[in-house]
């Protein structure tokens, strides 16, 4: 047998209402992504801050330095 | 001077906790790993590898599988091609000419791979490492997105009294500036680049890593993670928290998961969302100077 609906079982506490936070309306914000550097598809090296492999010496060699 | 390592031709690294065997035999040359690298490579044991690699000559071994369709073009030194159910990365550079010098191969869980250099004089003359960038980096990036954790464009800090901070930043955003402010404060640097995070038995926690940054700091070390830092430049060291989706999004800018794989990214996502929710996280201004120091210690984030 189950319970008669009441409006104040689930109602929040007083407190609780105080608690709550004040409404803000949803805005978007927008982060950057640098995709050159997020890719792995380049490296850097100590004299050049930037992509290198077109002139990088030993691109072998490469141990990804970057800022 | 860095360190300097003549290895025998399997060699075991450990990265992030993660174990990658080479075997390089296929080479014929002797292998001197320098450089941050050489920290990395791990004593043999028997513990079973995370990945295991072979490396060899394009005219000798048995070739490469053929592209069979093309999956990301990372408009710099690599392409990535389906091939025999696995992943082909094609490597060039123009100091080597058009064709790909060096060319990679893994299964779909990245547990074993083969990798093929093209046998020419510049490139017998340059190969230092069995596994070299970004081969190496892409190898662990996909391991971890693979239900491991993520690499992120961090500075690790580890502080006098064990606390563990993450300063996290795009290029420019201070990362080595960081390093250098926390050395002299008796603070170890395990990275000034790039930090990989994994939950580790219920604990957070963050591992150097060999890519490092322009002070070269890169520590085979790891630590307990105890708040993460969005860095941001500015007139005065201030701190504010951020909300798990701001900060979830500023992490997903500076972290390094296989774009071109949407079951990766969501596994990504998720990962930063569990690791937002347990760690504390802040944005960062703060001028480069030994103040920022004090101030973060004085947090007690």
């Amino acid at each position: 047998m189950t319970e008669p609906y009441s409006s104040s079982a689930s109602a929040p506490e007083p407190q609780e209402k105080l608690a709550r936070r004040p409404y803000t309306k949803p805005s978007i914000v927008r982060v950057e992504l640098r995709a050159e550097e997020a890719v792995l598809g380049a490296c850097k090296t100590a004299s050049s801050n930037g992509p290198a492999q077109g002139l990088c010496s030993s691109p072998i060699a490469c141990t990804s330095i970057a800022s | 001077m860095l360190p300097e390592r003549l290895c025998s031709r399997q060699t075991r690294f450990t990265i992030g906790g993660l174990r990658l065997a080479v075997d390089a035999t296929g080479l014929g040359l002797p292998i001197h790993i320098s450089g941050p690298a050489a920290r990395f490579v791990a004593q043999r044991d028997d513990a079973p590898a995370d990945a295991v690699i072979r490396i060899g000559w394009l005219d000798e071994a048995a070739p490469p599988p053929e592209p069979t369709e093309l999956l990301f073009a990372s408009g710099g030194i690599w392409t990535l091609y389906r091939a025999a159910g696995g992943y082909r990365y094609d490597i060039a550079t123009p100091v080597f000419g058009p064709e790909p010098y060096r060319i990679a191969w893994f299964d779909p869980t990245y547990q074993t791979g083969q990798v093929w250099y093209r046998r020419l004089p510049a490139v017998i003359a340059a190969v230092q490492s069995p596994l070299e960038y970004p081969v190496d980096e892409l190898l662990v990036t996909n391991l971890l997105a693979r239900g491991r954790g993520v690499e992120l464009h961090a500075c690790a800090v580890v502080d006098t009294d064990g606390r563990g901070f993450l300063f996290v930043g795009q290029s420019g955003d201070g990362k080595t500036t960081t390093a250098r402010l926390w050395t002299p404060a008796g603070a170890t640097v395990l990275s000034d680049d790039r930090v990989i995070v994994r939950e580790c038995n219920g604990q957070w926690r963050m591992f150097g890593t060999p890519w490092h940054g322009e002070g070269e700091f890169a520590l085979p070390a790891a630590a307990p993670l105890s708040a993460l830092f969005i860095l941001r430049k500015g007139a005065e060291d201030t701190a504010r928290p951020l909300t798990p989706g701001q900060a979830v999004a500023l992490l997903f800018a500076r972290a390094f998961p296989p774009f071109y794989d949407a079951a990766t990214l969501d596994f990504t996502v998720g990962f930063l969302e569990r690791l937002v929710m347990a760690v504390p996280c802040y944005e960062l201004v703060f001028r480069p100077t030994p103040a920022v120091v004090d101030y973060v210690r004085r947090m007690q984030p």
